[in-house]
């Protein structure tokens, strides 16, 4: 049986089993292969050039996507000049709230009141403090629209929190008015500084009097 | 030409049918197989060209032939990738033989097609084609001792499995 011999004649490179033509086609072949090549490359680089188009459209329609959002961003990240003659935020929003409240609730139910505090410079623009305590009148007696004018620095704003922080607590034992101011100071830095300057400035104006008054009983005497 | 001739303008021929084989099917695979067909014809009709530009001529046309053959039987077989398309079994043409024979070849077909893919093409250019270690090392851009290692890893592996079915007496 010639069944080894086949093997190893296969396996020495000696046998070859696919009978292929591996002389070289004729010059009409290759010829022929050749227009066919270019034929089957146009066909399949054409949906490319299709596509193309459609790419471009999308990215265009990304980039003015991106562009949009990106102004947008910058437009909110801007701080933007409050209006001399509107109320200010601080005000409106807690208008809004007292008003939205009121619409919600039963005007017999005792209303609370937020206190709402806000920089005029931007970053973080409101902080609702704990409900402190029933004060359905207490917008009444704060600074209103008349007052907006003199808010317009930022030393003026904080100046009105602080009354209106004031008037707030003013019914409250001193125990809980002072925790509460130290509240906002501990997680406010800004007013801090604020409320240091403002003590620091009414020592200074009181030791000022005082030495103006030691001056003139030394005169007199 | 020469035969030493080809070791030297084999690299370049090379280089050129790949680069036609990936302009065509965009796959580095494709393209070595289409380099591998176009070279191994190209090697078997050396002797009966005139000049290098011919070479380099035919070689184009070769690979381009390829190409086309390739995406006709991919085209033919959708559900296969190119490699198995390549690879596919040729049907036995010896009808002169005996079916004993036949069976034997298959057999043979068989354990040829479980080599790994680099593997199995350079068993092709070896058992189909003829050629030595040195020559696919030309056209396959594969170290010498590589070729003949991994020849010899085929070799091993093909009469494994033919003695497993039988095929080898022990």
């Amino acid at each position: 049986m010639n069944k080894k011999r086949i093997i190893d004649d296969y396996l020495a490179g000696k046998h070859p089993l696919e009978y292929e033509e591996w002389e070289l086609p004729t010059a009409e072949e290759l010829t022929h292969a050749e227009e066919e090549y270019d034929r089957l490359l146009a066909e399949r680089r054409e949906p490319k050039r299709r596509t193309l188009p459609l790419i471009l459209k999308w990215a265009t329609a990304a980039a003015v996507v991106a562009a949009v959002v990106i102004l947008g961003t910058w437009r909110t990240n801007t701080p933007q000049p409050m209006p001399p003659n509107d109320m200010p935020k601080v005000q409106a929003e807690a208008t809004e709230d007292t008003t939205r409240r009121n619409r919600k609730h039963n005007t017999l139910k005792p209303q609370t009141q937020h206190v709402v505090f806000s920089h005029a410079t931007g970053g973080k623009k409101k902080r609702h403090m704990p409900v402190i305590k029933e004060a359905p009148n207490a917008m009444d007696s704060l600074p209103l629209v008349n007052d907006s004018v003199m808010l317009a620095t930022t030393a003026d704003s904080l100046n009105f929190y602080l009354t209106k922080i004031e008037k707030e607590m003013e019914n409250i034992e001193d125990s809980l008015y002072m925790e509460g101011i130290a509240h906002l100071m501990e997680v406010d830095a800004r007013l801090q500084r604020v409320v240091n300057r403002l003590v620091g400035k009414q020592v200074e104006t009181a030791m000022q009097s005082k030495a103006s008054v030691d001056t003139i009983l030394i005169i007199t005497f | 030409m020469k035969p030493y001739e080809f070791s030297r303008l084999a690299p370049a021929l090379r280089t050129r049918a790949i680069t036609i084989g990936l302009s065509f099917f965009e796959q580095q695979e494709a393209a070595e197989d289409v380099a591998q067909e176009a070279l191994i014809r190209l090697w078997k009709a050396w002797d009966t060209l005139p000049s290098p530009k011919d070479a380099e001529q035919l070689a184009v046309s070769l690979a381009k032939r390829e190409c086309v053959n390739l995406y006709r039987k991919e085209q033919r077989r959708p559900h296969t990738s190119l490699s198995s398309a390549q690879e596919q079994v040729h049907p036995a043409s010896h009808s002169s033989h005996s079916i004993e024979e036949n069976e034997l070849a298959e057999a043979i077909r068989q354990a040829a097609h479980t080599l790994p893919r680099t593997e199995a093409r350079l068993w092709r250019m070896f058992a189909e084609a003829g050629m030595k270690a040195g020559e696919i090392s030309l056209i396959t851009d594969i170290n010498v001792r590589s070729v003949s290692s991994m020849l010899s890893h085929a070799r091993k592996h093909i009469f494994k499995i033919l003695k497993e079915g039988g095929y080898i007496d022990e």
